[in-house]
């Protein structure tokens, strides 16, 4: 058999890996996983009209986790040799005190489907094709309008490679491409600057940045910048928002998504928590969280503790489904995992976290859900977003938007925060559009000092009543 | 001051390499570190999590073009083929002629104070002595009266080496501890809501970390104090910041002051510096020489020897935050890009007594999402927290926004408590604004 990409070049033979299980299992516990991460990346900015930032890093170790009962120990080493690794396998086996013996295992390979290109290497992509798509697209972007003041762009991608290694003797090998291009345009007018700024994002190589998807990101961020000139100041109060199908989503990311991660559920402490089976939305209502819709910033072949992703369904027809779970979480409620257990690095514990997370498709159309709005918002673009898990408030940072007057789009609005009730606001969700969208963006999710990308989709939806935090 | 010399003698190789194959300038940042962090949940260890780290983060100038590294795979062949992989892949990008070390002139007058930021016996912390600790903090969460769901506590301490090499003559070395505690507590509210509480403390030596048991108590007395939470009608009403999120609000306003925000002309502080930023009684200063804080350092990314200076001063703007490259790219000497222990400087009253000469308003304890525009200085955030009736805290509220821009918010400034919050570098007091924008139901 060939040697795998470990093996080959850090020295992680199956012999070396079995006798660092048996270091993990030596103290009893009831189950270990070794993992392995060589991770290089690129960053390249340009400003000014040159490339003023290019970075490369590459980030090496193996974390190992032992689990005894609830209990998680946890160790990682940033050096591999079999010393160093073994050592590590001790520390995270401390937390287990049972003595009972492990037999140790052979090693079986889990194939993987491929919902992305594992044979792509970002780092046989040139220097010199990413420098100039840049010098293109700042080009571009300064010659389409006159008030253009500053354009910076930066392309990020990197290459993860991946080896999960369990106790019950499955092996899991995962090349993990990523790339994001971000545009920054500043405008000036009558002596007023705005800026804004748009960017795309997938587990994908250079062909991702076809001519229509760089035109397209020229178009947005200028247009985006450009409305700013003519924004109003936003409305105060409990308001209908209607949001614009697409990067929306992250509604469903913060008001539903985070609370429905089975952790916080297993500690009894998420507003979702023995909610499963009880309706909390309209019946047109059905979200999922996939990890396997191709290409998507948010897919994965396989999860970070070597369960195969899904695409798994929060909400059907209004009722709750589904948590996310991961391996520790899938056990306590005695069901499957759900491939949701991910980990910024080899630093870093597993979690249960989302991967897309999107709304079916609902009978209304977009012009009928506006048209049914006396006065309120339409959100378009947005920047950030927050939970508060077990009060089940959230809320979201609206960068564009329209106000909705008498059924109509009329002036456009800026810089907006909107805060609700995850539950109250899943119940408030009165239509739902036929556009569905899935956002381009990158999103970048964060949770217990853990950042992992993760993607958000949404058709046009209205919402009854949100607060809307502009002036009063 | 001390150093390291095995990671002395890796820079020197380090910049070797580097020179060797054509750099005419080379910047080292060598770091290690080890922590440790345990987590116990309603009675039992959950998890204890344990690790050594090191990395380079490496800087090239070659033929007028500049790119910067990082890595952490630190076998030596490894790192001589990083190196060398690094410098030619250099001359493919721009002639940046802004980039390039730091002139060594600002390198001069480094302070020797002793920051007092480093435990000499941080080594000798035993694992029984952690599992105490956050035992003890759970101990003291559980001793408050209340419907708890779950109390996970924790306790976690690293110890970090910091050496920056710059080939045109600076070197400097820093290492420090830090000891923390705390707990998040969640209960049972009677509309089916699980409000939760938190609270950490921490500290530059293990002995001066304050009591673990109080922390617990705190932390179960703020998640009570959530219970049955409203909503108030949207207004114009004075908003008191508590001292522990007061610095959010202050870091939406620096990130303007950068120089990258002003050479990119996103910046509302354009043109504004010597001018009135905001009321007579707010000042801000940044205090890197602060003795124990957690952002204390005697020198910046740049290599620029730290000292204090002024950045807000009775409401001018009196400092930007404009590093080598930017300094370069505006013309202007630069102050240092980053900042380190933020001081706005304690007024004369007590929470108490500034809350007791409010008639009504609200008293923010958290900030739930929310951002600001760098060019325009527009913010709005979520909220939540309390509402002040008759100069006495009320019922706790959220679900609620507040919105303003940063050019006339500040102007709202008050009075500032003599309250600053200690476990954090932006060491901010209770802060006091009146005719704040709030939205609610």
């Amino acid at each position: 058999m060939q040697k795998g990409y470990f093996d080959t070049n850090f020295g992680l033979s199956d012999e070396l890996l079995r006798a660092v299980m048996g270091e993990a299992m030596s103290r009893g516990g009831d189950w270990a996983d070794i993992y392995a991460q060589h991770q290089q990346s690129t960053y390249v900015g340009f400003e000014d009209d040159i490339v003023n930032q290019a970075n490369t890093s590459i980030d090496l170790g193996v974390g190992i986790r032992v689990i005894a009962g609830d209990q998680t120990g946890y160790a990682f080493s940033e050096d591999l040799t079999p010393e160093s690794l073994k050592a590590a396998a001790r520390t995270a086996a401390s937390i287990a005190n049972s003595g009972a013996k492990t037999a140790p295992v052979d090693l079986t390979r889990q194939a993987l489907k491929g919902y992305y290109d594992t044979d792509y290497d970002w780092q046989n992509v040139e220097l010199e094709g990413i420098t100039s798509l840049l010098d293109q697209i700042n080009a571009k972007t300064k010659g389409a309008d006159a008030s253009v003041a500053r354009v910076k762009v930066w392309l990020q991608s990197s290459q993860s490679r991946i080896l999960v290694v369990d106790s019950d003797g499955w092996v899991s090998f995962d090349n993990q491409p990523l790339t994001r291009l971000f545009l920054t345009t500043v405008m000036e007018k009558n002596g007023v600057t705005q800026s804004n700024a748009y960017n795309v994002s997938a587990r994908d190589g250079m062909s991702f940045y076809t001519e229509a998807r760089v035109s397209r990101v020229i178009e947005e961020a200028l247009a985006r910048t450009s409305i700013l000139f003519e924004a109003k100041d936003a409305p105060a109060g409990e308001l209908p928002v209607v949001l614009a199908a697409g990067s929306s989503g992250i509604l469903l990311h913060e008001a539903i998504g985070h609370g429905m991660e089975a952790d916080f559920n297993r500690k009894g402490i998420s507003i979702f928590a023995d909610r499963i089976g009880k309706k909390v939305a309209d019946e047109t209502v059905t979200i999922v969280d996939s990890g396997i819709d191709p290409r998507l910033r948010g897919a994965i072949n396989v999860d970070d503790e070597g369960s195969l992703p899904q695409s798994t369904k929060l909400v059907e027809n209004g009722i709750l489904k589904s948590y996310l779970h991961d391996r520790i979480s899938a056990k306590h409620y005695g069901v499957a995992p759900t491939g949701s257990g991910r980990r910024e690095s080899f630093r870093h514990p597993v979690l249960p976290r989302m991967r897309a997370t999107y709304m079916l498709p609902g009978p209304h159309a977009k012009d009928e859900i506006i048209g049914t709005v006396k006065k309120g918002i339409y959100c378009i673009s947005f920047t950030n977003g927050q939970v508060d898990i077990g009060g089940g408030d959230y809320s979201f940072y609206v960068k564009n938007g329209f106000l909705i007057e008498d059924g109509k789009l009329t002036a456009p609005i800026k810089d907006v925060n909107i805060i609700g009730n995850g539950p109250e606001s899943l119940a408030r969700i009165t239509m739902v559009g036929d556009d569905f969208a899935m956002d381009e963006g990158g999103w970048t999710c964060g949770k217990g000092g853990q950042s992992v990308p993760v993607s958000l989709g949404l058709p046009t939806v209205l919402v009854s009543g949100i607060t809307v935090g502009g002036a009063a | 001051m001390s150093s390291n010399p095995t990671m002395e003698k890796l820079a020197d190789q380090i910049i070797d390499w580097a020179r060797k194959e054509g750099a005419s300038e080379v910047a080292v940042d060598l770091a290690k570190s080890r922590f440790i962090e345990l987590e116990r949940r309603d009675g039992q260890l959950e998890k204890i999590r344990e690790a050594s780290s090191a990395g380079l983060n490496l800087a090239l100038y070659v033929d007028g073009r500049y790119s910067s590294h990082s890595t952490n795979d630190m076998r030596p062949e490894a790192l001589e083929a990083f190196v060398k992989r690094a410098v030619p892949m250099t001359r493919l990008l721009s002639v940046d002629p802004f980039q390039g070390l730091a002139e060594p002139v600002l390198y001069e007058g480094r302070s020797d104070v002793d920051l007092q930021i480093l435990d000499s016996k941080h080594s000798d912390v035993t694992p029984e002595a952690r599992q105490a600790i956050a035992t003890q903090v759970e101990e003291g969460a559980r001793s408050v009266k209340a419907d708890i769901i779950s109390v996970t506590s924790g306790y976690y301490d690293s110890f970090n080496e910091n050496l920056k090499v710059h080939s045109n003559g600076f070197s400097g070395y820093e290492e420090s501890s830090d000891f923390w505690c705390g707990a998040d507590v969640s209960v049972n509210d009677p509309s089916g809501k699980k409000p939760s509480g938190w609270d950490w403390v921490g500290s530059r030596t293990f002995d001066a970390l304050p009591s673990p048991f109080a922390s617990g108590v705190e932390s179960t007395k703020r998640a009570t104090s959530r219970i049955g939470q409203t909503q108030l009608p949207s207004g114009t009403m004075t908003v008191v910041l508590e001292n522990r999120i007061a610095g959010g609000l202050l870091r939406h306003l620096l990130r303007a002051a950068q120089g990258a925000a002003l050479q990119q002309k996103q910046s509302f502080l354009l043109d504004k510096l010597d001018q009135k930023l905001g009321s007579e009684v707010f000042t801000l200063i940044d205090d890197p020489l602060k003795v124990k804080g957690f952002a204390s350092k005697h020198f910046d990314r740049d290599g620029i020897s730290a000292k204090a200076r002024n950045l807000i001063e009775a409401g001018v703007l009196r400092s930007f935050l404009i590093d080598v490259y930017y300094g370069r790219k505006l013309g202007v000497t630069p102050t240092g890009g980053g900042t380190s222990n933020l001081v706005v400087p304690p007024g004369k009253r007590s929470f108490d007594e500034l809350l007791a000469d409010i008639p009504s308003g609200v008293f923010v304890t958290s900030l739930l999402g929310g951002n600001s525009d760098t060019t325009r200085g527009d913010f709005s955030h979520g909220i939540s927290g309390f509402a002040i009736e008759n100069g006495t805290l009320g019922a706790p509220i959220g679900e609620m926004n507040i919105a303003g821009n940063h050019t006339t918010f500040w102007n709202q400034l008050v009075e500032v408590g003599n309250d600053p919050y200690l476990y954090t570098s932006t060491l901010t007091p209770t802060l006091v604004f009146e005719g704040v924008s709030v939205s609610g139901a």
